[in-house]
């Protein structure tokens, strides 16, 4: 028992580390990942923190469909899950590109691993719920995992910043294309998960669900006032 | 050392800012009861009680700044205006008890888990006005009204304060069939929450009528939906200026804003009132400080009530009243004739 606490301990201590020296875009921490098979479970635990945090920040979809805590709590969970089979298909992408255009092959594990990283900087997504400042907070987290994707594809394909600009660009739009090809079905797969953990669609606005509120029963005689 | 404890408080920061809209959200979203007023029986009972009584003319719901610690405790400065508020407005019915920081009316130390932290800074308030604690109380309503100006939790924030006041004036005799006209009075942060409030207030058959002083404006959607906006400021209040800058729905370079499309359709009529201050001397309450080169002698607070209440004749919801320094000082009944309408038009315009 006490071991197994002591390698929890351990593990989060690793991942915190991971996550500052992927925020500083590292080239030690790239060699480490890329070479280093058994960082891949450090690697789950950044996407996972990652995602949970993200939907943190913009769980006021959650909260305006009125969702309940238990299911709440799921929800993150369930979104961290989601952002790692996410990732996991981007990096895969990635790799892909990377070997059709380049000479040099780290191998698709090392390439998955690395992309992985490049969302250390949303386990500060729940930021995105500032007033005023969120989503521009978000909109700066996304720009910094965009230079960590960079600076990780130039250093497991080892080429420049075009190059690896040229790789991201082409992946962002295989995975453009895969989601509307044969991305559909895979989106309704996960609304139907959505719909199953969180108890509503989740695609609602405040608008939407006020107007629908207003009709109701419940709704203050204010709003019934103004009912259309 | 010092970087570190400088990281650690804008964490501590961020996360306080992060928190900021789970109380609405809380309360929409069912999960917190904090504070929750009467149930419909108390109201009722309330309600009846107060319509055996007549009507007012018009009724005005003060909404104060971010320094108020709840619908009864205000900064010190601002109790000698409202009295002079309720004077005037003898044949209006002035509503101080809705506190427009959280959407329950709950005050800070009203039922929360922290009132017993807030009710020792209102003590410490009491003290020293100026004392650094009181910043807190300045930080965490300032959070709450960017909440309200915030589009993604506007739409339930600003309901719950628009539910509150509806219960308010209900409470205090309002009946909609009446026709009654509502004036919102903001104060600085008041002035953004009125607005996002008055969205919800228009679906009432009275005209909604909003007066920000010095409020910190957004362009929230709840402008187009107002009968009319009167801003009221100072020019060396930087504050209520930020509002033009922080949010760019009030650039004029986005004409389809709903502050620019209300400034286009007349709703808006913005008010310089001279050298006032956000906050001390010379802010708009100060009933000290006289106006520089003003023909009246007259101090800050009284100017501004003097304002508000040439805005209330002129849309004719009260009578022209003589003012009493003008009579006293009228040296033959012809002067008193022609001084019945004291000169705020001209003050207004300048």
């Amino acid at each position: 028992m006490l071991t197994f606490i002591q390698d929890i301990l351990t593990y989060f201590d690793a991942l915190f580390q991971v996550i500052w020296y992927a925020l500083t875009l590292d080239p030690r921490l790239y060699e480490f990942v890329a070479t280093n098979p058994r960082s891949s479970w450090l690697v789950v635990g950044v996407v996972f923190l990652g995602g949970a945090s993200v939907l943190l920040g913009q769980s006021v979809v959650l909260f305006v469909n009125r969702v309940r805590r238990g299911r709440f709590l799921f929800s993150l969970a369930l979104n961290g899950v989601m952002y790692i089979i996410s990732y996991l298909v981007w990096g895969f992408t990635i790799s892909v590109v990377g070997r059709l255009l380049f000479e040099f092959d780290p191998g698709t594990g090392a390439i998955v691993r690395m992309v992985g990283l490049s969302t250390a900087p949303l386990i500060f997504g729940f930021f995105i719920l500032i007033p005023w400042m969120g989503p521009f907070i978000g909109r700066l987290l996304n720009v910094w995992g965009f230079l960590i994707l960079v600076s990780v594809v130039e250093f497991g394909f080892q080429v420049g910043l075009v190059g690896a600009l040229v790789t991201v660009g082409l992946g962002w739009l295989i995975m453009m294309v895969l989601n509307n090809v044969v991305g559909k079905p895979i989106i309704a797969l996960r609304n139907k998960i959505w719909r199953k953990v969180a108890g509503t669609t989740l695609d609602a606005s405040a608008q939407d669900l006020l107007l629908q509120f207003s009709q109701s029963e419940d709704a203050p005689e204010l709003l019934r006032g103004s009912r259309p | 050392m010092i970087i570190y404890l400088i990281i650690g408080l804008f964490l501590l920061l961020f996360v306080t800012a992060a928190l900021a809209p789970m109380e609405s959200l809380g309360w929409w979203a069912g999960w917190s009861r904090e504070g929750e007023k009467k149930g419909p029986a108390e109201l009722t009972a309330a309600e009846s009680a107060a319509s055996a009584e007549e009507e007012p003319d018009f009724y005005v719901i003060y909404l104060s700044g971010i320094g108020a610690i709840s619908g009864d405790s205000f900064p010190d400065e601002e109790y000698p205006f409202l009295h002079g508020l309720e004077s005037r407005l003898a044949t209006a019915k002035v509503i101080t008890d809705v506190y427009p920081y959280s959407v329950t009316n709950n005050g800070l130390t009203g039922q929360r888990q922290l009132a017993g932290l807030w009710r020792r800074i209102e003590k410490m308030r009491f003290k020293n006005p100026n004392s650094v604690l009181a910043l807190f109380v300045n930080l965490r309503n300032a959070l709450q009204m960017l909440v309200s100006a915030d589009r993604r939790y506007g739409p339930i924030y600003n309901l719950g304060i628009a539910n509150e006041i509806y219960r308010v004036l209900r409470e205090k005799g309002y009946r909609p069939t009446n026709k009654r006209p509502i004036i919102l009075l903001g104060w600085s942060g008041g002035g953004q929450i009125a607005i996002g409030a008055a969205g919800y207030l228009a679906a009432l058959p009275s005209p909604l009528y909003v007066i920000s002083l010095g409020g910190m404006l957004s362009d929230d959607p709840g402008l187009l939906k107002l009968t009319h906006l009167w801003h009221l400021y100072g020019v060396a209040d930087p504050l209520q200026a930020l509002g033009g800058v922080l949010y760019a729905g009030r650039w004029p370079i986005l004409p389809n804003s709903p502050w620019n499309q209300a400034m286009a359709n007349g709703r808006i009529d913005i008010i310089c009132l001279g050298a006032y201050t956000h906050n001390g001397k010379g802010n708009y309450f100060d009933m000290e400080t006289k106006l520089i080169n003003d023909a009246r002698g007259r101090t800050h607070g009284e100017k501004t009530l003097d304002t508000i209440e040439h805005i209330l004749v002129d849309q004719g919801l009260l009578t022209r009243r003589v003012h009493p320094s003008i009579v006293t000082e009228a040296a033959t009944p012809k002067d008193a004739i022609t001084l019945e309408a004291p000169p705020i038009a001209g003050d207004l315009a300048s």
